[in-house]
């Protein structure tokens, strides 16, 4: 009983990480934005409630899937909001009107990174389409 | 594998209502993000929605992994989060360059 007495506060902190990220990607104006709500509050979110469910778990196997599940998600969830907004911003018109910016494309395009400039150049009228 | 349901609702583990109530709130929420992958409107908004549809199945899956105790659902969760990165990335990348690979 004691254990779920310490595992409710992170469960219910995590539910409610989860529910403002939500709200977030569901109101906010643009593309950046709905990543900043939601790649913090989810990340958060899950972590929170699956410290909550090692808390509640009966054997030291099932910590250890729990624990690499969380390792995962700490890892993926960062890189894949990277990954979006490294897109994003290369494409650009993403941003909701009156966004004011500093112009840095084109002077740093570091090896390894998604882009690069003849590819960019071919497909750029691709996604514009889309609305 | 006969009912997964009942093993869900007539579960004995500790603080069942709560886990329970989460569960459906998570579901809730999944299909909240629905609606930002349906009316767009960019792509790439659709991309975010269907990364945090991701994140919140593999959090499902593990709650109902605990409350069933059906602990072969965490293996199932491991492989879905590696799927969900790399479907993410590729469909960036493809979107990107034009090409996948």
């Amino acid at each position: 009983m004691w254990r779920v007495v310490l595992a409710a506060p992170f469960f219910l902190g995590g539910l409610f990480f989860l529910t403002v990220g939500t709200i977030g990607l569901l109101r906010l104006p643009d593309i950046y934005t709905r990543m900043h709500a939601t790649g913090k509050g989810d990340t958060l979110g899950v972590g929170l409630i699956l410290i909550a469910l090692i808390i509640l778990a009966p054997s030291l196997a099932v910590v250890a899937k729990y624990l690499l599940l969380l390792g995962f998600i700490a890892v993926i969830n960062p890189t894949t909001t990277h990954v979006i907004a490294n897109v994003a911003y290369r494409f650009g018109g993403f941003e909701a009107p009156g966004t004011q910016w500093l112009d840095f494309r084109g002077q740093a395009d570091p090896s390894g990174s998604l882009a690069s400039d003849e590819t960019t150049t071919a497909s750029s009228e691709g996604d514009r389409t889309d609305e | 594998m006969e009912s997964l349901i009942g093993n869900l609702v007539e579960s004995t583990v500790p603080g069942r209502d709560l886990l329970l109530g989460g569960a459906i709130l998570i579901a809730a929420l999944t299909f909240l993000s629905l609606i930002r992958a349906i009316i767009g409107p960019r792509s790439v908004d659709r991309v975010v929605s269907v990364n945090v549809i991701t994140t919140k199945t593999i959090l499902l899956l593990a709650l109902v992994a605990h409350i069933a105790r059906e602990y072969s659902f965490l293996d199932v969760a491991i492989a879905y989060a590696l799927l969900g990165f790399f479907t993410t990335v590729l469909v960036l990348k493809a979107t990107l360059k034009g090409r996948l690979f």
